[in-house]
């Protein structure tokens, strides 16, 4: 059987077809599009993620890295003798002098992040520690953070990263 | 089939990155975690003992206080700082670390760390406390100290060391040295003899246990050749089965020298007027020994002719013993001179001192000191003519 298309009916199916190829693009370009947003989408959240791994290692690296020890301790002119046997310049944030007998008062920040180098082979005189007018027995906690995590604006931010040095006497 | 490309772009620029940069992250902690053990293994792996010694001197003046660090561990041990804390207050002394220099100990050694310049003058109770570049304090068990020196401290028993016949002039150093747990006080004592077949005695507080005891003479170990006794130097000794280690040396050969004598007088005296004189004595500095001298052998050897007053002649005693190199006046006389004969307006009198074989006698030889002559003449002027 023979059909024979008059010109009208030629140019409603040419339309039809033009309108098909328009959403087969529109389709494509909204898929581009997405797939676009959802790369860079990706993309920012890997960056994100990886300063912040990055931040996390560095902290914890940096923690590891640090290692103070007290050396000495004078309660009649106040001071506390840190060295540094670690591999990172530390900054001290507290220094407390407490009876053995008490429990431990914690950070107090009452030292303004005084830095002891790693690479000195010196000990390092703290001088702000609470004064202890007892005797002993005693505990000298020294607190301290990596040099270079050290939060001048915020100080009790640097607790989070804050490690302890604790000495005994008696 | 454009979905599929972005996914595959997704998954190879980002999360596959990702993971590789994670792992990285993860092998470079595991790596400063690994590093951190090893440091804090090496860390309690250091095993350094400090032991305080005393060295002491009688005559010399020349103690001190030295720590020696014994490294018993397998690593070298590099020690930065020594602090001296006193155990009353404990603080250091002196708000300063006693040695402040870096002092390597290789494993095995001892090194011993002379600690004067912090313990001069100082008495109280102190301890000493090595930090090493690792991180680790080591403390000394405390001493007592008194005006510097070490304190000895409650020991059960006294090893008491003697040398006999030592040297004039020589240094005499006796060292202890404890074996096994075995502990004394002090470990070393230097004695400077002052006279010739000199002996001494020196007690050592100690504790029960062997101990090796050396003489050594002017810094040298006394060679065996020259010990009547003990057949070996250093002699070992346990307590307390015997609490006494007696190096008897080989005598040595005195010499008597020649003293040298000499009168004392007057130019010019007057007749009838008392006069004096002295006998000088001189012991020559090669002498090995102190000298007592023959008072009455002097006496005897003298002569006096002229005039004088028979019988006036009156001698005293000055001094009884010389020292090596000494001068000194032992006998002083008294004489009165008399007038001169009519014939004369001067007269005189030659006192005489002849050589004498027995002058003196050694103090630890018994030998005889010769010693030889003078003589004088003294003009006397008449109380006549004047």
């Amino acid at each position: 059987m023979t059909y024979h298309l008059t010109s009208s009916a030629k140019r409603h199916k040419s339309r039809r077809g033009d309108s098909i190829v328009l959403g087969e693009l529109l389709l494509f370009a909204g898929m581009v599009a997405i797939g676009l947003a959802l790369w860079g989408f990706s993309l920012s959240y890997v960056a994100i993620q990886s300063t912040k791994l990055t931040e996390d290692q560095d902290k914890i690296i940096s923690q590891q890295r640090s290692f103070l020890v007290i050396e000495a301790v004078s309660l009649q002119s106040n001071r506390v003798w840190v060295s540094n046997h670690g591999l990172n310049d530390v900054a001290v944030i507290s220094c407390t002098i407490y009876p053995k007998a008490s429990p431990s008062p914690g950070i107090r920040h009452n030292v303004r992040g005084v830095i002891v180098r790693a690479s000195d082979n010196r000990s390092t005189a703290l001088t702000g520690c609470e004064p202890f007018p007892g005797q002993p027995p005693y505990i000298v906690e020294v607190w301290y953070v990596p040099a270079h995590l050290y939060n001048t604006q915020d100080l009790t931010r640097n607790s989070m990263h804050a490690t302890v040095a604790r000495y005994e006497k008696g | 089939m454009v979905g599929m490309a972005i996914i595959l772009a997704i998954f190879f620029t980002t999360l596959i990155p990702l993971y590789v940069y994670m792992s990285s992250l993860y092998g470079l902690l595991s790596s400063e975690m690994n590093y951190r053990r090893i440091r804090d293994v090496d860390r309690e792996t250091e095993d350094l003992k400090l032991l305080v010694e005393g060295k002491s001197g009688i005559n010399q003046g020349d103690y001190g206080v030295s720590v020696v660090l014994k490294n018993t561990s397998p690593l070298l041990i590099r020690v930065e700082r020594i602090w001296m804390m006193n155990v009353v207050t404990g603080s250091p002394v002196g708000d300063t670390p006693c040695i402040d220099r870096i002092v390597d100990v290789p494993p095995g050694w001892n090194v011993t760390v002379n600690v004067d310049v912090c313990t001069q003058g100082f008495t109280g109770r102190v301890q000493f406390i090595a930090i090493t570049e690792r991180g680790r304090l080591f403390g000394s068990q405390p001493v007592n100290l008194l005006q510097g020196r070490i304190m000895p401290g409650i020991f059960p028993y006294t090893l008491t060391v003697s040398i006999i016949n030592m040297r004039r002039g020589s240094d005499y150093t006796i060292e202890v040295v404890p074996l096994g747990d075995a502990d004394i006080h002090p470990r070393s004592v230097t004695y400077k003899a002052t006279a010739s077949n000199e002996n001494i005695s020196l007690s050592f507080g100690a504790t029960a246990g062997t101990f090796s005891v050396y003489l050594k003479e002017n810094g040298a170990l006394v060679r065996t050749a020259r010990l009547v006794a003990p057949p070996n130097n250093p002699a070992n000794v346990t307590l307390p089965d015997y609490w006494n280690v007696v190096f008897i040396l080989r005598g040595n050969t005195i010499r008597p020298v020649t003293m040298g004598l000499e009168i004392s007088a007057p130019r010019r005296v007057l007749a009838g007027v008392s006069f004096s004189f002295d006998i000088v004595l001189s012991l020559p500095s090669q002498a090995d020994e102190d000298v007592r001298i023959n008072y009455d052998g002097i006496i005897q050897a003298m002569v006096i002719r002229g005039d004088y007053e028979p019988n006036t002649l009156d001698c005293s005693k000055v001094k009884d013993t010389l020292s090596p190199g000494s001068t000194e006046t032992v006998a002083r006389c008294y004489i009165i001179a008399a007038e001169p004969p009519q014939n004369r307006t001067a007269g005189s009198i030659t006192i005489t001192v002849n050589q004498i074989q027995n002058c003196g006698t050694g103090v630890s030889s018994n030998l005889p000191y010769p010693s030889n002559s003078d003589s004088v003449n003294i003009q006397v002027r008449g109380q006549r003519g004047r």
